[in-house]
């Protein structure tokens, strides 16, 4: 098999899902299908794909971020404790604070991981506790407030039809693919991911690239916030929370495997939209919240076990296929 | 060989591995009390045949037959149920668990309770191991056991599930000819005992020293199966190559060593204590041999950072420079070839084009950006040039045959054009063919100038392909041997040696 092969298996599935869901959808809820509500969809599906890419990252090294729910709190917490008058100076503040502790979070993560040789999951479930601890100790609850300006035009347009969290959904999309395909860093992940002592024998400096990875996911994490913090006119601490098994959860139904090296962030978008369309599907069908969760665990792993590659690898999983031939043969 | 019903029998087997016809309705037996030689190259298709008949795949087409009897063999266990065990060329063996661990895993002796009787499970492997010469403790955890003492460990395991038919996955790759010796002692004890023996092996000399019958194959065709004595190497390397075998080695470059040397080294080896110097030149091939495990492996792994050695000078050019990590080393121009391919040189889940530009993905960049074109002529360039046989470099790296691989990770290194290379154990688990390639590539190499240094366990490999041979005994050079010094006799003299050519005053 090609990768090209591999990734078609690995896309296209995600994409058709999400599309009968969207569907769906719109069969059951007419007004759905209209351009208010999918700009709605936008604004909701960025935050998710973001700490996806993020977690992709990671995951492709062979990590795992669990610090990116407290990151994003943080953040909104943070950028809602900012002076919120509208000066060119102060909205300056505003779009540079949060992203720089995002990433400093991050760069934290990866050193201690790095230079302590600790294990990313302990890591990264330790600096969120903390992280949590301080964003509650900044603000016990949801509150505070953004500049307005920067509310408005996070949720606005650009050349008044295009909007914003349209743009930086496919911005960031295209960017990161093309960070992890054709540059030496993302190179780099990836043979991480594929081996890390065949890496390292192979002069890629190991440690560093991964240190600058978490470090990303930290930035991310940081816009994320911002980004929220301005569509809630506020900043909540635990508004991130979600986000930690979420973004877990859409890498891999976007074809990513947990075990690193293999996968992609083509499919991140779909993989946003099935979750939220969900969530959103059994609201409108006012189907009560006990069974909305067990809904969304059922249709997810039917989702992982039509997506998720990397059947090549799992001797099981062959043996049957056999079989199954072996059966068909018999019977005909 | 007299009509018996054969212990094994598969007819007309067929499988495919992604369209590609691994092996292509090959028919092959083993009787009882016979040890069955299979030779070919790496891809022929051996180890797939045997998967088959270990369960481990399933054919698309044929029939395997185990006492005459029809069977289906779906899974591994299936396999040991009908009394076929294999040890195979990877061990199988978990490293953290301890021997006894592993040799009872799966079936457990059982006692009160259902726990497992950890008694009478070290009692099974101490048997197990005695029987077979070995005087490994039960207790011992693999992962701190040389490799042939696992070989063993592992052969014992599939001894103790006592098969009737055995296949050895080319089981001599990591074992000194002592220890060879012993296991064909084991073949001879199994063979009187009745049981079928099947024995993989790139060691032409090996099988006919001990097979009865031998089958040879060839691009997933068996080419012919015949009485071990209708065989000589000169025929069986023809057959397996399917051309006349002429020339094995390369001829050597046969230069002069000019001026200062390229590449000197002076450290103490961490392991046995004992101070290690040695220069190469430009264009130099310098091989390190001896009998195995005596230190030559970490003398050169620490010429590419990879630890073994403390107190360590190096030099290029008689300047001192640090190689304290592969980077560094990799910043003066030393490449390293690893032994364990698997675990240290191939990406086995990435493509072959991630594989080969591994080593130098910053140098085809333009403002920041990988250039796609670049990257795929020198990939392709290098596919070519090694003639590395794969559908497409897109293709994931796992599924290519040893030799295959092994290019992969030259490859890698040939891209980076290195001017000091080391080799560890370069056509370790290699068929002819790609050796004799590889021989080549040596020798180009150094007619460009750079400095090789291999080391081999294989010793004709040391006498036709090295311009100056360093031995090492028990962490010292016991001797270093040029031109017509280095034959056979001299080498094993000085590989039980026990005087050491630095603090005897001689040139290093």
């Amino acid at each position: 098999m090609t990768e090209r092969q591999r990734n078609l298996r690995l896309y296209v599935p995600v994409y058709a899902i999400s599309l009968v869901i969207y569907l769906a959808a719109c069969f059951v809820e007419p007004t759905f299908f209209t351009w208010n509500n999918n700009v709605n969809l936008f604004t909701r599906v960025t935050p998710l794909v973001l700490v996806g890419i993020a977690q992709t990252y990671v995951i492709l090294t062979g990590g795992i971020d669990l610090s990116i729910g407290a990151t994003v709190g943080l953040a909104t917490v943070i950028a809602a404790s900012l002076p919120f008058v509208d000066t060119p100076s102060n909205v300056l503040l505003w779009l540079l604070i949060p992203p720089s502790i995002g990433l400093a979070v991050g760069l934290l993560n990866g050193l201690v991981i790095t230079r302590g040789g600790f294990p990313p999951l302990i890591v990264t479930l330790a600096t969120g506790a903390v992280w949590k601890g301080v964003s509650l100790f900044i603000l016990a609850e949801p509150g505070g407030s953004v500049s307005s300006g920067v509310a408005t035009f996070v949720t606005g347009t650009l050349f008044g039809f295009l909007p914003v969290p349209l743009v930086v959904l496919l911005l960031s999309v295209l960017v990161f693919h093309l960070i992890l395909k054709r540059t030496a860093f993302g190179r780099s992940i990836y043979a991480i991911g594929g081996n890390e002592r065949v890496a390292y024998e192979s002069g890629i400096p190991c440690d560093r690239v991964k240190v600058w990875v978490y470090g990303l996911s930290g930035l991310i994490g940081g816009l994320v916030g911002m980004f929220l913090s301005a569509r809630m006119s506020s900043g909540d601490p635990l508004v991130g929370e979600p986000y930690i098994l979420n973004s877990i959860a859409v890498t891999v139904i976007a074809g990513t495997s947990l075990a690193g090296g293999r996968g992609g962030i083509i499919g991140i978008i779909g993989g946003a939209y099935i979750f939220d369309l969900l969530n959103n599907i059994l609201n409108l069908l006012a189907i009560s919240t006990f069974y909305q969760y067990v809904a969304k665990g059922l249709v997810l792993i039917i989702a992982l076990a039509i997506t998720s590659g990397g059947a090549e690898l799992r001797p099981g999983r062959l043996l049957r296929k056999g079989r199954r031939k072996e059966l068909q043969e018999e019977n005909g | 060989m007299t009509e018996q019903v054969p212990l094994l029998e598969l007819r007309n087997i067929a499988k495919s591995f992604d369209g590609t016809r691994a092996v292509n309705g090959v028919d092959f037996s083993c009787l009882r009390g016979e040890i069955h030689g299979l030779v070919g190259e790496n891809g022929a298709g051996k180890s797939t045949l045997m998967k088959v008949a270990a369960g481990i795949h399933v054919p698309e087409s044929g029939k395997i037959l185990v006492g005459g009897r029809e069977c289906r063999l779906r899974s591994y266990l299936d396999a040991r149920r009908e009394g076929i065990g294999v040890v195979y060329q990877e061990l199988s063996l978990l490293p953290e668990l301890s021997v006894a661990e592993n040799i009872v895993m799966g079936i457990w002796p059982r006692g009160r309770g259902g726990l497992i009787d950890w008694k009478a499970a070290k009692e099974r492997s101490r048997s197990a191991l005695t029987s077979i010469g070995s005087e490994v403790d039960p207790d011992t955890l693999v992962a701190s056991l040389p490799m042939a003492a696992r070989q063993m460990v592992e052969i014992a395991k599939v001894l103790s599930q006592k098969p009737e038919l055995i296949i050895f996955d080319e089981p001599t790759a990591p074992l000194s000819s002592d220890e060879v010796a012993i296991l064909f002692d084991i073949f001879r004890d199994l063979k009187s005992r009745g049981k079928g023996i099947v024995f993989i092996s790139h060691r032409l000399d090996e099988v006919l020293a001990i097979s009865d019958r031998i089958t040879v194959m060839k691009d997933g065709l068996r080419v012919v199966t015949d009485s071990c004595a209708a065989f000589d190497e000169g025929k069986l390397i023809s057959s397996m190559v399917g051309r006349q075998f002429s020339e094995i080695f390369p001829p050597k470059g046969g230069r002069a060593r000019e001026g200062s040397p390229l590449f000197s080294f002076d450290g103490v080896l961490s392991r046995f204590g004992r101070r290690v110097a040695f220069d190469v030149g430009r264009g130099e091939v310098l091989g390190l041999g001896g009998l195995q495990g005596q230190g030559q492996l970490e003398l050169l792994q620490s010429i590419f950072g990879l630890g073994g050695c403390e107190r360590q000078s190096v030099r290029i050019h008689g300047a001192s420079v640090s190689v304290g990590s592969p980077i560094r080393a990799m910043r003066q121009g030393i490449a390293l070839v690893p032994e364990n391919r698997n675990e240290e040189g191939v990406f086995l889940i990435l493509s072959v084009l991630q594989n080969l530009s591994a080593c130098t993905v910053s140098r085809r960049q333009r403002m920041g950006f990988i250039r796609p074109r670049a990257e795929r002529e020198a990939v392709e360039e290098m596919v070519k040039r090694l003639s590395i046989r794969i559908a497409s470099t897109r293709q994931t790296a796992s599924l290519l045959s040893g030799g295959n691989m092994q290019k992969l990770v030259i490859g890698k290194w040939l891209i980076f054009n290195p001017r000091v290379i080391v080799l560890l154990e370069p056509t370790k688990g290699v068929d002819v063919a790609t050796k004799q390639e590889i021989y080549r590539l040596i020798r180009e190499l150094a007619e460009r100038n750079v400095a090789v240094i291999m080391n081999t366990s294989d010793m004709l490999e040391l006498i036709g392909v090295c311009d100056r041979v360093l031995i090492m005994n028990r962490g010292m050079l016991t001797a270093s041997l040029e031109g017509p010094a280095i034959t056979e006799e001299n080498i094993m003299k000085a590989s039980v040696s026990r005087t050491d050519i630095l603090t005897a005053g001689d040139r290093p």
